[in-house]
Order: structure tokens, then C-alpha cells, then sequence
């Protein structure tokens, strides 16, 4: 299956977001990182330096990556060389830029949803804050009744 | 095959050669009929800047027990700077291959010029040294848990 | 699929080792193999028509040869598949040769299997490859070369010698570049013009070469092949009429350092840098209105007239100041001079005297006789109310025109506030009288006594045939304050005051008195008064000292004249006893904020009142506009005191009648706001009449030079000439002019002071002198389009800037040259016809010292870490020259190491040496100057290790090379990248030495890096030929070899963009955004297809499936 359409199938077959941080104002920002190909773009357009390319790579974002992804296709030979479970996170050369883990410091984040909006592999989703997020299929601010003023939500 | 080179017959070593020097000088050293062992397997690539983590890791996977990049000297890569590229991914492959518990040095980075044949030859009888000096690579059949088909690696439906 | 397999036999040099039966009868088995066929020369004939026969009668579509390494034979094989129609990716290869028999011919089972393998991967290949698409892309064959050295003429002859048209680009005013500025080459000591001369002229004279001289290269996009330039023509200022007679450069009044020479000599504003320069014409360097000219209301051209004035040619420097503006005696006097609170030598001290200056070539520059009536073109008369500045400037300019012009004025006298409101002790009454005479000479009619409203109307006006009017009714009234006690004796009011002194000349004051007021109005009340008979006079002024609104002449003739000032005071109440005024109560006041006009009202202090006391008390706070005028002329508005006009067309709301100067005006009031508003309105009239555009009526659109302080170093100070004046008391009780004017030995070395800002004047000498008609100042800067389909860089390079080297004291002593400026002096064709001598006596020096290595070979952080290649035997040459004129000479090389590679070179060197010039390893710490312009060299000798301290007459700096700042300029507009020292980075230093980052871009000569003239010329040819292979067919096909992104896979996330050396890939913008590769820019190294994170971007020919088909068998 081609990462196509903005990722749009698999993101209907992958479980749950793995990483969820919700901040005192904006959005939750859901970040699959199975999805994420690394591109680095969340890092370049986020306002608040909350997103930031890594120079380390966890390994197992390689094992997990969905089959049929360029990632999921370099962890499936891994699957079959490896002798056990990854020692830890590698760390990257300078010239490699796509095998790299995006840092993500929700203690910097705003919420405004850059990094969703320009994601693009759809592996960030904004979402409304936690206590008025509707229980599904948040991914509408105005639909899960946001306050206009917090309507930055991807 | 005899049984004395039979360890090291089983053995494959794909070398992906740039075609501007390292491929240039295995045809020289071709040329002056040097011998080499025949482990190695040339794939030739414009550039070793063309080589990606992918066919590294895939071609360790689907039978190669080492694998070679060999392209120009640094700082003299004829489109500039593929081959720092190259450096910086064969490094990157040798730690994912080490943290998940292969040698490293199964995968391996080599520069020469066109015009340096015992150089390509010296890294290819390096390799063999090395990959003869290792056993077998082992490797688990496809894993159940994420199907991949390599060449879908491009996303060909 | 249907796959031939070929196996090659090589003669025996694979079959010798590999059976290649058993290998066929293993292919046959493969999947998609449908032929297998063995050959003893693939390569050969039967090769050939083996595969030919195969594709015919088996329908193959791919095939396999598996021979030697397809770096050998790859290219005729693809292309028989090619030729065979089965596309661009239809051939894999098996290197059974190289790859197998060449190198296991010593273990040939293991060859055998290995071979299976090698051909298997070849076959596995096939499955996965398809035709790769190729266009055909159309190439303009013509180059734009930039840059007019002698690598861009050698270039530019070569390529126009294949019928290429070629657009040379220069910078400077003619081609040549550095190589014109040599005295000689080495290392044969021939001269460097007599060989450039010739180049240029057949430059010039090639019809394929279009010469786009003093133009810059400002934009260029597009792709290879095609590439859209825009090429900026600067205006020259000359046309193609020139003759180059050189006439204009005879007349001009400026001087100004010479670039050229490298600052060795001077040179006028118009000129041609060197005799045979291309083009030959002359131009102007203009760099737009100097600020003297930018803030003069009616834009006179000070910087003309002081130019002119510093020569002595005071006539025409009259005529400068008086064509935009009739009163120059009147504004060389009483001028506001704005001009010189913008000169730019008063950034750094007292700005030139520009109104002295004026006024002594209206004293002594004016024609004696009156010029004589001017043509009449137009039938319709024009009727203007009002004979002060604007009024008659304006009749002035309509009769200019061709119009017929008549002045009504209400006062028995013409000149309005010129005459009645200034002090005739300022401003003569026959120095005034004299310029309405210039004006009512040319044909302007002068009705005084006529009073709009009274003796006439606007309505009478039109009825009585004028076809408009114009109203510069002035404002003549003084404005009241509303305080009690105005009405009592002795209380005036200064514009009433003034205008009756100057029309009876009979009146007379109290002996003491207060002048309410601090403006000009105040002081030119309170002076009067002193001659009317007041033995004391205080001015009590709203503002305090620092923001007081007089002039600074007036407020210095006052001090002088003992005029006392009070400032911060508001009068609140006139005291008088018996109906007479006996002085003023005033409140202490401060500034309050300012409003939104900048005007800072004055808040009163509680409890704090002064008294001034006095017999009479002359209000000077303001004026007023006397609307009496209105009465008969309907659609004609007075609005919050001045005349309703449209700011853009100065008309009222009466069609045909317009209204300018102080009446209409919010201020400043002053007399040359007037007579712009005079000029204006004139324009704004015959714009009117002539039914032409309404607006606008003033062109203002001029380049402004404004030079930024820090250009102003090194800068000579020299202070501003003193105007002499009467004695301060003495002349209380005189009517004669306070001040005396310059002395004329004053009034030019005044003049001398000018910095020559915009180095023209705009005085137009030159347009006079012209015999051709072709100075043209009209001219403006223009873009021209145009399309080429390779580009070649030659922007050369630029000496290092010496003064960088502070203990050098290059810039500082002016014994201390540079190599280049040695060249000029050198020169046959330079500025002391090829004499050697020093700058600061003119002498011929003796002793003589060249440092070499002066910013090069420096890993210092003011120097550069390269070698400059050519300085070693630049200095040698010029010593050798030295010592054939000179043999007396005592000539010193003080060398870092003495390189002299190249052909000649280093026998040169020898010979020179032998000649006697002396070289010394080593290193100076310091040079200094000694009184007599002479210099000390602090030098250590870093074969001996000794130090010494030699004297010297003069010492030459072999001044390294830099990249010139056209080289960084055209390296940003080309998108090429800059290395060290501002050459630009070649594409590969030892492989692509001439081609750029940029596909279809190409460099050669000094913008490379430092070389000599035969090296830059070679260069040059090997770009040019270059661009030639490129375009020879005329179209190109883009390579198969090159990365192309799958839009239905790509993300948009821009990884490929970032990683591409060339350049070649852009993200498309939007929702849907994806990349999209150039395919005549990709190189196709297929970085991009490596580092693509959903294997969108793929390489033709090596996408990943051909590669892990090939490499996991």
C-alpha cells in the first residue's frame, strides 16, 4: 500500500495516537510516529521551537513503521537481520535527514497547530483541548464547539 | 567447490561502485587482470550519493553477507558531493545494524579515484577478508507482523 | 515481458574461463526469457544483427547483454536499442568480463557461478525497467556574456565567430576592462593597449556582438536553453550623435577623482575614460540631483552654479541660478537657503556657503544689458493679481512660455513682501527693482495701483478677454492677538508697520520698544525700528531659545544690532496709561507636546508674569490673507485663512482661475516657496489652456543622491568664508546693506568646497558647447528583455583594498601607491604620459620599494589566504620598466616567496634581477611617513633574520585580487555560488573547470580566480566553446538519466528540494503541493531518490526496484 493520499489509508489502519500532549491553551496535538517519514517540516514551521529535528534516530520507529512506507520497507530487512531487540536510539549523521526522531517538548508547545496544518504525511493531528474535544472524529475545532478565539486548530 | 573455499564460496559481497572512479578503477584493475575474489558483486551506480540506507540494508537482507560502497576520494565526487552523502549513510547503517546486534562492519565505505585501481582492489580483498573472517549472516524469514514486499519499498501498488 | 539474452564470447576473453552453454541453457530458464543467444563480438556487425533479428522475428522488448563493463561498450548497445525503437531503458548489462573472467580466471567454477548470478541480476533488472521519457527542448542560440574584459571580448569574438549572437553586458562606460588600465604585459614587455585596442574596435564592429556598455545584468531566469535576462541600461546621457570631440569635457565644471586611474589623476563629470575607449561616446556621470538640488523648492542647481563659480564663470553661473528662478540677487540675499542645511559637507562641518555664492554672481555675474521681449506663440492673455515673487514668477515663466502676461498689483510698487515687508538694509530696493525689470522686459505687461475687488474683478478679468487668472494676493495684513489694550497709541502692527516705512519712508518710533513676536517678521520689526528712531528694542518671544522660528541670520544680526530677546513669554495684557502704551504684561510660559503639524503650543506657568515696558509696542505674530479680492469672483473660496486650491492642478474652484504663493499656501512663507508656487502655477496654466494632462504640474522624479556620512572618508576640512557686514551699532541708523557680499578670491575658494555629490552639477554647460546635439538629459535608466540560451560569467576581479593594511598607511600618506596605480602612472596613455612621479611633490623618485603580498597569502583576518598568482611578476615588470627609463633607480622587492611558473616567467624574473632590481625575502611591520612626504620601511629579513630601516622615496603595494564586486554581484543574480575572496566556485576545480553550478552557465577569467591575460583568454575560449557544444544542434534532449517525482506518491514535503546540489527541484505551492524536477538542470546524481522519505523521486535508469532487482540476487 503507497503512503498516497497524505497517508490518509493508513492512518485508518493504524491504532491510537502513541504520543498525546495537551497544553493549558490551544489544541492537542496527537503525533503518530509510525506515520511520521521525517521530513522535518512540524520542526521548520513550528512557531514556539517546541518541534525540533533530533540527532537520534529510536530504531524502533523503523520496526513499527507500517508495512508498504519507505520506513516500514528498511524495518522489514531489519526484522530479519536483527539478533534482538535495539539497544536504544542511534545516533545520525550529519547528512542523513530523513531517519532522524522528531523531539517534541509539549512544555513549549503553544497548540496552534502549524505542525498539523503543514504535516505531510498526516501524522499530526490537532485537536480540540482535551475537555471540550468531542470523543470522535474531533478533528473539526468549530464541530467540537472549540471557542472561536482557540479556533487556530488545524 | 572444494571444501576448503567452500566457507568462503557461500559468501556474497555486494559492492555498489559510482561509475565516474571506484567502477573506473575496477575495469583497470580488471584490465591488468588482477585477481579479485569472487565474493564481490559490482552493481554500478551513478553516484554513491544514489545509495540509500534501503539498498544497504535490503541487499543484507535478501542474501548479501556485506556490502561495499566504493565511490570517488572525498571532496572530488564529480557531482559535487555525493559521496559525503554516502559516508554519512553507511555510518548510519552500521549503527542500526550494531544496535539491533549485527557486525557493523558488514557494511562498509570506500574511496578511490578512477586512476587508483590497487586502491578498489585493496577494499575489495578487505571486505572478503572480512565478510570470509564472519560467518554466514544470519537472517529470520519476512516477519509475520509487517508484510513488505521490497519492491513495494517505492510504493508501486 | 519478452527479454533476449545475449552472451558475448569477447573472442575468447570471457569464454576463455566461463562455459558459456551450460550459462545459456541456465537463462533460458529464466522467467520473461524468450531468446538466448551466444555470439563470438557482441560489439561487432553479427553482434548487431543478431539483435536486430531477435527483436524482429521473437518480439523482444528488453534485452540483456552480458559482455564486458557497460562503462566500455553500455553506449552502443543503448544505442541500437534505441535505434531499434525499444525506448531509452531497454538494455541491462552483465559485466561477465571485468566483473568475472578478467579477475577469476584462476578459480573458474566459482566464475561460472558468479556469472549465472551476474546475468540473473541482469534479467531480474529487466523486470522492472521502462522507457524513460525524453524531450526535445528548443535552445536560443545566442549567449549573454557578462562582463567586457578581456576574457568576455575573447569569449564574445569566439562564440560571434560561429554565428552566435552574443550580448555583451558591461558595467562600465566602455569594454576593456582591467587589461586597459596596464602600462605593459609581462613577461615580453609589450604594450597592453596596442594589443587591446584592436579587440575592442572589432568588438565594436562585430555585427553579431550586441554591446550593452554602462548596463547591468539585473535578473536572469528561465531554464537552460532559454533563459530570460533582464539587462538595466543606466542612462549615459549622451546619444548616438556624439562625435566624441571631447567639447564637453573642455566646459565642464567639475573635477573629480578619476576611477579609471585608480585615483591617480582627475577627471571632468562628462568624459570618456581612455582615447580608444568602445563605445567612443561620451557620457555623463550623473548620478541623479545633488541634495542642494533636491531641497531647493524650485530645484535650482546650486551644485551648477557653485561648480561654475569655483572655474571663475560667474556669467554662466548666473544664468544657472536664474533659470529656474527670476530673483537670484533677491534669494542670494534673503534665502531660507535650505540648500545648505542639506549640503553634505555640513554632515561634517559648516555646510557651503550657497546663498553667499548666489548672491555674488548675481552681483557680478549678471548681464548688463536687459533681454529683449520674447515671442508671443499663444493668443490667450493671461491676467495675474498680485506683482510679489510668486506673481511675477509665474509671468515670467507663461511669457517663457510664449504667453502674454499681465501683472496687476495693488500697491503703487511691484516685488509685494520683497519690496514692502523685507527691510530695504536687507535687500536694496534697486537690486530688487533690477529683476522686475528683467521681467517686465520680456514682454510682461505691470499695472501697479490695481486693487482685485476694487478696481477690478475676476468677473471684469475673464470679460475683458483673459483666458485665466492667477491669484498671489499675498498675505498682507497682521494678525491680532485677542488681549486687551490694542487699540491704544503706540501699539503696531509689523506688516503694517514695515509697509508703510517702505512706502513713505517716513516713519518713526518711540525710543524704547517691544516687539511681540520671534520670527523674521519680529527681528526685520525691531531693526527697523532702531532706524526709525528707537534707541532700544526688546523682542519677547512664545518659544523658547532652541526652538525660536527666526533664521539664523537674522537672529545673529540682531545680536549684533543689540536687539535683547526674551523668550517663553505669552502676552496677556497691554499696559498704557491715558490711551497710550506704556509696554506688555506677559505670562511665563512653557512648550507643550507637540501636535500633529509639529507645532508645540505654549502652556502658560501659573503666577509668573513679566512686563516689559516701552513707548511703543509692534505685533509681529502672525499674518493674515485679505479676502477683499473675492468679491466678483464666484467658485473662488478663502477656507481657514488661505485660498481654496486643488493641491495637484492649483486651480480654484473657478475654472480658470488658480491660486498659488503665500495666499495659498500653509507655509513656510517664504520668498522661494513663492516662486515655486510661481513656477507651478505657470505649468499648472498652460497645462490648462493647452488642454494637456491637469496633473501633475512638477516633476520631481529625479534619482536624490544622498551621501551617507560614512563615504565621506578620508575628508579634507576647510572652513566656511566669513561674510563681512557693517558695524553691528553703527548701522542702526543707516538704511544701507548690513551685509557686504564675498570678495571674490573668497567666493571661489568658498565654491572650491563643494564635494561634487551627484559629480554632474546639471549646470549644462555641456549642452551649450555640444556641436553635435547630443547631450541628452532626458535620458532615463531603461530594462531591456532579452533571451539567451547559455550565459557566460567574466566579471573579473578587483584589487585588494590596501587601506585594509592600517600600518601600510596606504590612503594615508600619499607616497604609498598600489601596483595598479603604478600602471597608470606607468602608462604611455596615463595621466603623466608614462613619467614616474611621486604624488606629493611631483618629483621623480629614487628609491623605491614594492611590497608584495598585500592582502594575499595572508591568513590574517583583513587579508586573503589565497595567492593572487600574477602580483611576483606584476611588480617585477613595473621594476624593470622603472629601471629602463630611470636606470638611476634603486628598486626593492620585498617578497613573501617569488613565484614565477608559467612560460617565460621565470627567465623573466632572471633577467630582471640581472638588470639589478633587488629582492628580499621578507616581511615589513610598519611604514612610516617622514615630513618631507617621504617614507621609512620597518622590515625584517626572514632569510637573515635581521631587521632593518631603510628610507624610501616611494613604495608600491602589490595589492592582491579579490573577486570584484560586479563578480559577487552577477553571482546573487545568477544563483551561482561565491567561494573565498569572492570568486566564483567553479562547478568541478579540476573536471568542469568552466562550467558554473547552473546548467547553461559558464565562467571564465579573473571572476574564476586570480590569473594572467593569456590564461584569462584561454579561459574564455574553452567557455565559449562550452556554450557552442551546448547550442550547436539548436535543441537539446533532456538526458534519460535523470530523477523524476511520481506525483501520485510524492508528500510535498520538500526533502528532495533541500537536497539537491543543482538546484534543480522546486516544491510547487499549495494544498497539493509536490516536487518537480528540471530536467535540463538535473545532473542526475540521485541524491534526491536516496534521501526521499516515501520513494516519490525516483532516478531513470536506477530506481530503487532496478537496483535491489540487480543486487538481492
Amino acid at each position: 500500500m503507497p503512503l498516497t493520499h497524505r497517508g490518509r489509508e493508513i492512518l485508518s489502519r493504524v491504532p491510537g495516537g502513541t504520543l498525546q500532549s495537551t497544553v493549558g491553551v490551544g489544541c492537542e496535538i496527537v503525533r503518530r510516529e509510525e506515520l511520521c517519514v521525517g521530513c522535518g517540516k512540524c520542526a521548520t514551521n513550528c512557531p514556539s521551537g517546541a518541534s525540533e529535528r533530533g540527532d537520534y534516530f529510536d530504531v524502533n520507529q523503523l520496526l513499527d513503521a507500517p508495512a508498504g512506507s519507505r520506513r516500514g520497507a528498511l524495518g522489514s530487512a531489519l526484522r530479519r537481520l536483527m539478533r534482538h531487540d535495539p539497544d536504544g536510539p542511534v545516533h545520525v549523521p550529519e547528512r542523513v535527514t530523513v531517519y532522524r526522531t522528531i523531539l517534541y517538548d509539549d512544555e513549549k508547545c503553544l497548540g496552534c497547530g502549524t505542525c498539523a496544518r503543514g504535516c505531510p504525511a498526516e501524522a499530526i493531528e490537532a485537536l480540540p483541548p482535551k475537555a471540550e474535544a468531542a470523543p470522535t472524529g474531533a478533528a473539526d475545532p468549530a464541530a467540537a464547539g472549540a471557542p472561536a478565539s482557540e479556533g487556530v486548530c488545524a | 567447490m572444494a571444501g576448503a573455499t567452500s566457507a568462503a564460496a557461500d559468501r556474497k559481497i555486494v559492492a555498489f561502485c559510482c561509475r565516474e572512479c571506484a567502477y573506473a578503477a575496477a575495469d583497470a584493475s580488471a584490465n591488468a587482470r588482477t585477481p579479485l575474489p569472487p565474493t564481490v558483486r559490482l552493481v554500478l551506480m551513478p553516484c554513491t550519493g544514489r545509495v540509500s540506507p534501503l539498498h544497504l540494508l535490503s541487499a543484507l537482507a535478501e542474501g548479501a553477507d556485506g556490502v561495499m560502497v566504493a565511490g570517488c576520494l572525498l571532496g572530488q565526487c564529480h557531482y559535487r558531493e555525493g559521496n559525503f552523502n554516502a559516508v554519512d549513510r553507511v555510518a548510519f547503517v552500521q549503527r542500526l545494524l550494531k544496535s539491533v546486534g549485527v557486525e557493523p562492519e558488514r557494511c562498509q565505505m570506500f574511496t578511490m579515484s578512477a586512476g587508483e585501481p590497487p586502491r578498489f582492489v585493496a577494499a575489495v580483498r578487505e571486505m572478503d577478508r572480512v565478510i570470509v573472517g564472519l560467518p554466514p549472516l544470519p537472517r529470520s524469514e519476512a516477519s509475520g507482523n509487517r508484510e513488505v514486499p521490497l519492491a513495494a519499498a517505492r510504493g508501486a501498488a | 515481458m519478452r527479454a533476449g539474452v545475449f552472451l558475448c564470447e569477447c573472442g575468447g576473453n570471457i569464454s576463455g574461463v566461463i562455459n558459456l552453454e551450460p550459462l545459456a541453457a541456465h537463462v533460458r530458464g529464466l522467467d520473461g526469457v524468450v531468446e538466448v543467444n551466444v555470439n563470438q563480438f557482441m560489439c561487432g556487425t553479427e553482434g548487431r544483427a543478431m539483435i536486430e533479428k531477435a527483436v524482429e522475428e521473437r518480439g523482444l522488448d528488453h534485452f540483456v547483454i552480458a559482455s564486458c563493463s557497460p562503462r566500455f561498450q553500455g553506449p552502443t548497445f543503448e544505442r541500437i536499442a534505441r535505434e531499434l525503437r525499444l525506448g531509452e531503458n531497454a538494455v541491462a548489462f552483465g559485466n561477465i568480463r571485468e566483473g568475472c573472467s578478467y579477475v577469476h580466471g584462476h578459480e573458474p567454477e566459482r566464475a561460472q557461478e558468479k556469472a549465472k548470478k551476474i546475468v540473473e541480476g541482469a534479467v531480474a533488472r529487466l523486470h522492472h525497467m521502462s522507457d524513460l521519457p525524453r524531450h526535445r527542448t528548443f535552445l536560443n542560440r545566442s549567449v549573454l556574456v557578462v562582463g567586457g574584459g578581456i576574457a568576455g571580448i575573447s569569449a564574445a569574438e569566439e562564440l560571434a565567430a560561429t554565428g552566435i549572437e552574443v550580448h555583451l553586458v558591461e558595467r562600465q562606460q566602455s569594454i576593456g576592462g582591467s587589461m586597459a588600465r596596464l602600462s605593459k604585459t609581462f613577461p615580453t614587455e609589450d604594450c597592453a593597449m596596442c594589443s587591446l585596442a584592436p579587440r575592442l574596435t572589432g568588438t565594436a564592429t562585430n555585427s553579431r556582438i550586441h554591446l550593452h556598455a554602462l548596463s547591468d545584468v539585473t535578473a536572469i531566469t528561465g531554464p537552460p536553453g532559454e533563459f530570460n535576462v533582464t539587462v538595466r541600461h543606466r542612462p549615459r546621457y549622451v546619444n548616438e550623435k556624439c562625435v566624441g570631440c571631447g567639447e564637453c569635457a573642455a566646459v565642464c565644471p567639475v573635477t573629480y577623482p578619476n576611477d579609471f586611474d585608480f585615483g591617480v589623476s582627475e577627471r571632468t563629470a562628462v568624459h570618456r575614460p581612455f582615447a580608444n575607449a568602445v563605445p567612443a561616446t561620451f557620457a555623463i556621470d550623473r548620478k541623479g540631483w545633488s541634495p542642494c538640488k533636491t531641497a531647493c523648492p524650485v530645484h535650482t542647481s546650486a551644485h551648477g552654479y557653485v561648480a561654475l563659480v569655483a572655474k571663475g564663470r560667474y556669467e554662466e553661473a548666473w544664468r544657472v541660478a536664474s533659470e529656474p528662478n527670476p530673483f537670484p540677487s533677491v534669494c542670494g540675499r534673503i534665502c531660507t537657503h535650505v540648500c545648505e542645511s542639506e549640503c553634505t559637507r555640513g554632515n561634517v562641518e559648516d555646510p557651503i556657503a550657497i546663498a553667499g555664492i548666489k548672491r555674488f554672481i548675481a552681483d557680478h555675474g549678471a548681464p548688463a544689458e536687459l533681454p529683449a521681449p520674447l515671442p508671443v506663440f499663444y493668443d490667450e492673455p493671461i491676467a495675474i493679481v498680485g506683482g510679489g515673487p510668486a506673481g511675477l514668477t509665474a509671468a515670467r515663466e507663461l511669457a517663457q512660455f510664449g504667453y502674454k502676461a499681465t501683472v496687476l498689483e495693488a500697491l503703487p510698487v511691484a516685488g509685494g513682501m520683497l519690496r514692502v515687508g523685507i527691510p530695504e538694509y536687507r535687500l536694496p530696493r534697486d537690486v530688487l527693482q533690477g529683476e522686475v525689470e528683467r521681467i517686465t522686459a520680456l514682454g510682461v505687461e505691470l499695472k501697479t495701483s490695481q486693487r482685485c475687488g476694487t478696481d477690478f474683478t475676476v468677473d471684469s478679468l475673464f470679460n475683458d478677454g483673459y483666458k485665466a487668472v492667477f491669484l498671489a494676493t499675498g498675505l498682507h495684513q497682521s494678525k491680532d492677538l485677542p488681549i486687551p489694550g490694542l487699540d491704544q497709541k503706540g501699539v503696531l502692527r509689523a506688516v503694517e508697520f514695515l509697509r508703510a516705512q517702505a512706502l513713505s519712508e517716513q516713519m518713526t518710533t518711540g525710543k524704547r520698544v517691544v516687539v511681540v513676536g520671534g520670527g523674521d517678521v519680529a527681528y526685520d520689526a525691531g531693526r527697523t525700528a532702531f532706524r526709525c528712531g528707537a534707541e532700544e528694542v526688546t523682542l519677547a518671544c512664545i518659544e523658547d531659545e532652541r526652538t525660536a522660528p527666526a533664521s539664523s541670520e537674522e537672529i545673529e544680526e540682531g545680536k549684533e544690532e543689540q536687539v535683547a530677546v526674551e523668550y517663553s513669554l505669552v502676552p496677556i495684557e497691554i499696559l498704557g496709561s491715558n490711551g497710550a502704551a506704556t509696554g506688555v504684561k506677559f505670562q511665563r510660559c512653557t512648550l507643550g507636546e507637540p501636535n500633529e503639524r509639529g507645532w508645540r503650543p505654549p502652556v502658560p506657568v501659573e503666577g509668573e508674569y513679566v512686563e516689559l515696558f516701552g513707548d511703543t509696542v509692534i505685533f509681529a505674530v502672525g499674518q493674515a490673507i485679505v479676502d477683499d479680492f473675492t468679491a466678483g469672483a464666484d467658485g473662488v473660496t478663502v477656507e481657514r485663512g488661505q485660498i481654496g486650491v486643488d493641491p495637484d492642478t492649483m486651480m480654484t474652484g473657478r475654472s480658470g482661475v488658480f491660486a498659488g504663493g503665500d495666499a495659498a499656501a500653509m507655509g513656510p512663507w517664504t520668498a522661494i516657496e513663492a516662486i515655486a508656487a510661481g513656477r507651478r502655477g505657470a505649468r499648472a496654466i498652460h497645462n490648462f489652456l493647452r488642454g494637456e494632462q491637469l496633473v501633475p504640474v512638477w516633476d520631481a522624479e529625479a534619482d536624490k543622491v544622498k551621501i551617507p556620512h560614512t563615504e565621506l572618508e578620508p575628508f579634507e576640512p576647510q572652513a566656511r568664508r566669513i561674510m563681512k557686514t557693517l558695524d553691528g551699532v553703527a548701522r542702526r541708523t543707516t538704511w544701507e546693506e548690513v551685509r557686504l557680499g564675498f570678495s571674490e578670491e573668497d567666493v571661489r575658494q568658498e565654491a572650491e568646497r563643494c564635494l561634487d555629490c551627484a559629480v554632474c552639477s546639471d549646470c549644462k554647460s555641456c549642452v551649450t558647447a555640444c556641436p553635435a546635439d547630443a547631450i541628452d538629459f532626458d535620458q532615463k535608466a531603461w530594462d531591456e528583455e532579452i533571451t539567451v540560451g547559455a550565459v557566460i560569467l567574466a566579471t573579473g576581479h578587483q584589487e585588494f583594498d590596501a587601506t585594509r593594511k592600517l600600518p601600510l598607511g596606504y590612503g594615508r600618506f600619499q607616497n604609498v601607491l598600489t601596483q595598479s596605480q603604478l600602471a597608470r602612472l606607468l602608462a604611455a596613455s596615463g595621466p603623466t604620459a608614462g613619467e614616474l612621479k611621486r604624488p606629493s611633490d611631483g618629483q621623480v623618485p629614487k628609491r623605491i620599494f614594492m611590497l608584495q603580498c598585500v592582502g594575499s597569502r595572508d591568513c590574517t583576518s583583513s587579508g586573503n589566504e589565497h595567492c593572487s598568482a600574477i602580483c611576483c611578476l606584476f611588480a617585477t615588470l613595473h621594476s624593470s620598466l622603472i629601471k629602463q627609463h630611470y636606470p638611476d633607480a634603486e628598486i626593492t622587492i620585498g617578497y613573501t616567496d617569488l613565484r614565477a611558473p608559467g612560460k617565460a616567467h621565470e627567465e623573466y624574473y632572471r633577467l630582471v634581477q640581472e638588470r639589478g632590481v633587488r629582492y628580499v625575502r621578507g616581511r615589513v611591520g610598519e611604514i612610516l611617513e617622514e615630513q618631507d612626504g617621504s617614507l621609512t620601511v620597518r622590515m625584517e629579513n626572514t632569510m637573515t633574520g635581521s631587521k632593518s630601516e631603510e628610507p624610501y622615496d616611494l613604495v608600491v603595494l602589490s595589492a592582491g585580487l579579490e573577486g570584484s564586486k560586479g563578480t559577487q554581484d552577477i553571482a546573487r543574480v545568477a544563483g551561482v555560488q561565491t567561494a573565498a575572496a569572492g570568486f566564483i566556485r567553479e562547478f568541478h576545480p579540476k573536471l568542469a573547470p568552466v562550467d558554473t553550478q547552473r546548467a547553461g552557465m559558464f565562467l571564465c577569467g579573473t571572476a574564476q580566480g586570480p590569473k594572467n591575460i593569456p590564461d584569462s583568454i584561454a579561459q574564455a575560449k574553452a567557455a565559449a566553446a562550452r556554450a557552442i557544444s551546448m547550442l550547436s544542434t539548436g535543441f537539446a534532449m533532456t538526458p534519460a538519466q535523470v530523477a523524476a517525482s511520481d506525483l501520485e506518491v510524492c508528500i510535498g514535503c520538500g526533502v528532495c528540494e533541500a537536497s539537491c546540489p543543482q538546484t534543480a527541484i522546486t516544491l510547487t505551492v499549495g494544498a497539493d503541493a509536490h516536487s518537480v524536477v528540471d530536467p535540463n538542470v538535473c545532473r542526475g546524481c540521485g541524491i534526491c531518490a536516496a534521501d526521499c522519505p516515501t520513494g516519490a523521486i525516483q532516478l531513470g535508469g536506477f530506481s530503487d526496484d532496478e537496483i535491489l532487482a540487480e543486487a538481492t540476487v
